[in-house]
C-alpha cells in the first residue's frame, strides 16, 4: 500500500507553520496560505521553495533555493530551534517529499506533525531490496539499480520508515526466475 | 497473583508509607518497565479491593518492589487499612505489574509534570531515563515540604533536571509555559489531581502539540456517585449500586462477572453494552462518539447519569 497524500489543508491549534515545495507544490502553497489568512491564523509562516514564481505573497517569510540539499540544510537548522506546535506541510513529487520528511523526523517530528500533498509527475525514491540503495528519483515501473545492477520492479509496497517503495528483482523472461 | 512479603515499611510523612516488598526465596519478581502498577489485593468488609501502587524503585533491580502509599483523607479502606494492618512480615497478594504509562522510547525529550502523590510512577521513570541517557526534566508540585519526603528517594539528578514547587511558598508549576517552550520531539507525561491533568491537556492542545505526545496518569479516587439501579436484561435481575461503590464492584458484589484489568478506565476490557439509559462516562477509553452514543459504558469508573440503566448482561 502507498502513502496516504492529502491536498494541504491549516492545522487549527499549530503556533508555527512551514510550509516546503518544490516547483510543483506552488497551487497548495497558495491553497494554503489563503486558508490560514482567511482563518486569521496568526500562527508563523514559513515557505521553502525551489522557485520565486507564484510564492503567496502575503506570507511572512518565504526563501528559495537552487537545491534540494540547500533546501534540507536550510529546513533542519529551522526545525532545529522549532518549538512543539509547529506543522510541517510538504507539496511535490514523492521524491521531494520523502527527501524532506527525512530531515523532519530526523529532527523529531511525528507522524501527525507532517501533512503531505503529492503532485506533479510520478517520480518517487525506491529502496533496492538486495544491496538495500536508495535510488532518489524513480519515473517508471522498472529501474536498474546503480548500487547493484539488478534489474528492480517498482512494487506499491511503501515504508514509511525508509520513506520509499520497495524495488524486487524481477527478470522479465519465461525462463525460471527466482525472486529474492 | 503474586505471594509477597513486606520486608520494610518507612513512614515518610504522617500520610506517606513506603512499603517494600520481597518475594519467597528463590521465587524472581517479574521485570517491569518504568510507569508500571500493580494490584494490591485488601481485605475487606464485604469484599476484596484491588488498589492500584506506582512502583517506585528501579526498575532493573528486581529483588524487591516498592510502593508508596498516601493514606486519603475519606478512604474506603483501602490505604487505611495499609496503614493501619500492614506492617513488616505481613504477607500480600499483589497482581504482576501493567503498565499503562509507559515512556515513549521515541522521544527526543521527556517532560515530566506531578503533582503530590503523582511523583510515584516518575520515581521509576528517572532511573530509565539515567539509563538510557535520554534529555529529560521533572518537574515536582507538592503542598508542602513535608509532604515532599519521596523527593529524598530520588537518584541524583543533574542541575536544571529537576524543578520544585513549594505550594506553601506560593510557588505554582505553570504548564502552559512550560509547554510553549518545548523544542520538537518532546513528550510530555503528567500525573496528579485531576486538575493538573486537565490544564496540562488543555494547554498542549491549544498549543498545537498532537495528542501522541501528551500522557498522563490519573490515580482514579473510586468511581463513587448517587446511588442508581441498574437492570441485567439477560438475567432480569435488578441491582442498587450504592454510593460508595463502583458499578464494577456492584456487579461483582452480586455475583455477575466483568472481566476487567486495570479498573481505571483505560484498558477497555471491562465494556458492557448498554440497552436502555445514559451513563457519565468517566473513562478514558471510549471516543467522543462512543460516550455521546450512549451504547456502551465502562463500569470500572462511570456511573448512570439517571436513576437506572440496563445492561446487555
Amino acid at each position: 500500500m502507498g502513502p496516504n497524500y492529502k491536498p494541504l489543508s491549516a492545522s487549527a491549534n499549530s503556533r508555527r507553520h512551514v510550509i516546503v515545495i518544490d516547483r510543483h507544490g506552488v497551487e497548495p502553497a497558495r491553497r494554503l496560505s489563503s486558508e490560514l489568512d482567511r482563518s486569521g491564523d496568526t500562527g508563523e509562516l514559513l515557505t521553502l521553495s525551489e522557485q520565486e514564481d507564484g510564492l503567496p505573497r502575503s506570507r511572512k517569510a518565504r526563501e528559495t533555493f537552487d537545491s534540494l540539499d540547500r533546501l534540507r540544510s536550510r529546513l533542519d537548522a529551522l526545525l532545529r530551534g522549532a518549538p512543539m506546535g509547529t506543522m510541517l506541510y510538504i507539496a511535490g513529487t514523492e521524491s521531494f517529499i520523502w527527501a524532506v520528511n527525512t530531515i523532519a523526523v530526523r529532527r523529531g517530528l511525528g507522524d501527525s506533525e507532517i501533512r503531505r500533498e503529492a503532485c506533479g509527475p510520478r517520480i518517487r525514491p525506491v529502496f533496492c531490496a538486495h544491496c538495500r540503495a536508495l535510488i532518489e528519483e524513480v519515473s517508471a515501473s522498472r529501474v536498474s539499480c546503480p548500487g547493484c545492477g539488478r534489474s528492480l520492479e517498482v512494487r506499491e509496497h511503501f515504508s514509511t520508515r525508509l520513506g520509499a517503495y520497495l524495488g524486487v528483482c524481477s527478470v522479465a523472461s519465461t525462463s525460471k526466475a527466482s525472486v529474492d | 497473583m503474586l505471594e509477597v512479603r513486606v520486608a520494610c515499611v518507612d513512614r515518610l510523612t504522617p500520610e506517606i508509607r513506603r512499603f517494600t516488598l520481597v518475594a519467597d526465596r528463590g521465587i524472581e519478581l517479574p521485570r517491569y518497565s518504568a510507569g508500571s502498577h500493580v494490584l494490591v489485593r485488601i481485605p475487606g468488609r464485604n469484599r476484596d479491593y484491588r488498589n492500584p501502587y506506582s512502583l517506585i524503585g528501579n526498575p532493573s533491580s528486581t529483588s524487591t518492589y516498592q510502593i508508596a502509599v498516601r493514606r486519603a483523607e475519606r478512604s474506603r479502606g483501602g490505604s487505611a487499612h495499609m496503614h493501619d494492618a500492614v506492617k513488616p512480615g505481613a504477607r500480600l497478594w499483589i497482581s504482576p505489574p501493567l503498565n499503562s504509562f509507559p515512556i515513549d522510547r521515541l522521544a527526543h525529550r521527556h517532560l515530566m509534570i506531578a503533582g503530590g502523590i503523582g511523583i510515584t510512577p516518575f520515581m521509576a521513570y528517572v532511573y530509565e531515563l539515567l539509563a538510557m541517557d535520554a534529555a529529560f526534566e521533572l518537574h515536582y508540585a507538592f503542598a508542602d515540604r513535608r509532604r515532599a519526603a519521596l523527593l529524598e528517594a530520588l537518584p541524583d539528578l543533574a542541575t536544571g533536571s529537576l524543578m520544585l514547587y513549594d505550594g506553601s511558598a506560593g510557588e505554582r508549576v505553570a504548564p502552559c509555559r512550560l509547554l510553549s517552550t518545548q523544542p520538537l520531539g518532546t513528550h510530555v507525561y503528567v500525573c496528579g489531581p485531576p486538575t493538573l491533568i486537565e490544564t496540562v491537556r488543555r494547554s498542549a492542545q491549544a498549543l498545537g502539540w498532537p495528542r501522541s505526545h501528551v500522557h498522563w496518569e490519573q490515580f482514579s479516587a473510586p468511581a463513587t456517585g448517587r446511588s442508581f439501579t441498574v437492570r441485567l436484561a439477560r438475567s432480569g435481575r435488578a441491582l442498587r449500586v450504592r454510593p460508595d461503590k463502583s458499578l464494577l464492584e456492584a456487579l461483582e458484589e452480586a455475583g455477575v462477572p466483568v472481566p476487567n484489568l486495570c479498573r481505571a478506565g483505560v484498558c477497555g476490557h471491562c465494556r458492557i453494552r448498554m440497552l436502555a439509559g445514559e451513563a457519565e462516562h468517566c473513562d478514558d477509553y471510549l471516543s467522543d462518539e462512543d460516550k455521546a452514543a450512549q451504547q456502551h459504558i465502562m463500569p470500572c469508573v462511570s456511573r448512570a447519569r439517571g436513576d437506572r440503566i440496563t445492561l446487555d448482561l
